[in-house]
């Protein structure tokens, strides 16, 4: 596999995690409950990653606001693609790099979107 | 009363589980979808357990074939194993590993799913049945 074809890979997977996030805050929103905390799936770029992480709503929408952001669990990085901008104790905040990682982000982002 | 008011007010009513695993089984089929455009075939895929229970948001794993095994049919729904039991007495299992349960909904919760299976009303266009 080329450095392209594994950085299209990566996002894939993580777009797909992302994928399954939103279906979760979707089911959610559809309780019409308020929820202290959502949990998410880690969105690495590891495909048989699901380990979980407990998100506050709003947390959970910040991070929705940027295409390029995705939560993973503290370590899941990977460096090549991405760059840790923020951690706590439950998940680190990654942004993928400009260039090809940030470009494939932002395509499949607006592919979901329609 | 709306229809969903009525399921809402009880929620132990094979209409409630029913309308419940259709919402899960909505989400599962956009992942599904998902994961086809990215041709992500190979290999286990993530999944929202597909219980009764209103508040589980459970993932599990399996791959493309297995989830459409369970898509073949549109009284089964994919559990975690152990969540199988929040389906009560509208539920059966019908298949059993150590990443999925498979339960096929039986009485009126089994009508309730066929009914509300987007794959079955596909079908049934396609064919051109009233």
């Amino acid at each position: 596999m080329t450095d392209v074809e594994r950085t299209r890979r990566i996002g894939e997977n993580e777009a797909l995690f992302r994928r399954v996030n939103n279906a979760v805050e979707e089911i959610n929103d559809a309780r019409e409950v308020d929820l202290d905390e959502l949990e998410i799936i880690c969105e690495c770029g590891d495909p048989g990653c699901v380990e979980r992480i407990p998100v506050s709503p709003s947390e959970y929408q910040a991070l929705r606001q940027e295409p390029t952001h995705f939560a993973i669990r503290p370590g899941h990085v990977i460096a090549s693609v991405e760059q840790v901008i923020a951690r706590n104790g439950r998940y680190w905040t990654i942004e993928k790099h400009e260039g090809r990682p940030a470009r494939i982000a932002r395509e499949l982002e607006a592919r979901e979107h329609g | 009363m709306t229809e969903a008011d009525r399921v809402n007010e009880n929620p132990t009513t094979p209409e409630r589980i029913a309308a419940n695993d259709a919402a899960f089984r909505h989400a599962n089929e956009g992942i599904s979808e998902t994961a086809e455009e990215y041709e992500l075939t190979e290999g286990l895929l993530p999944f929202i357990c597909e219980c009764a229970d209103p508040r589980c948001t459970a993932v599990t794993q399996l791959t493309r074939q297995e989830y459409e095994e369970i898509r073949s049919n549109p009284a089964w729904f994919m559990n975690v194993p152990g969540h199988e039991v929040a389906a009560r007495e509208y539920g059966r299992v019908r298949k059993t590993n150590d990443r999925y349960v498979i339960v096929e909904k039986i009485g009126t919760a089994g009508e309730i799913a066929r009914e509300l299976d987007p794959r079955v009303a596909e079908a049934e266009e396609r064919d051109g049945v009233a």
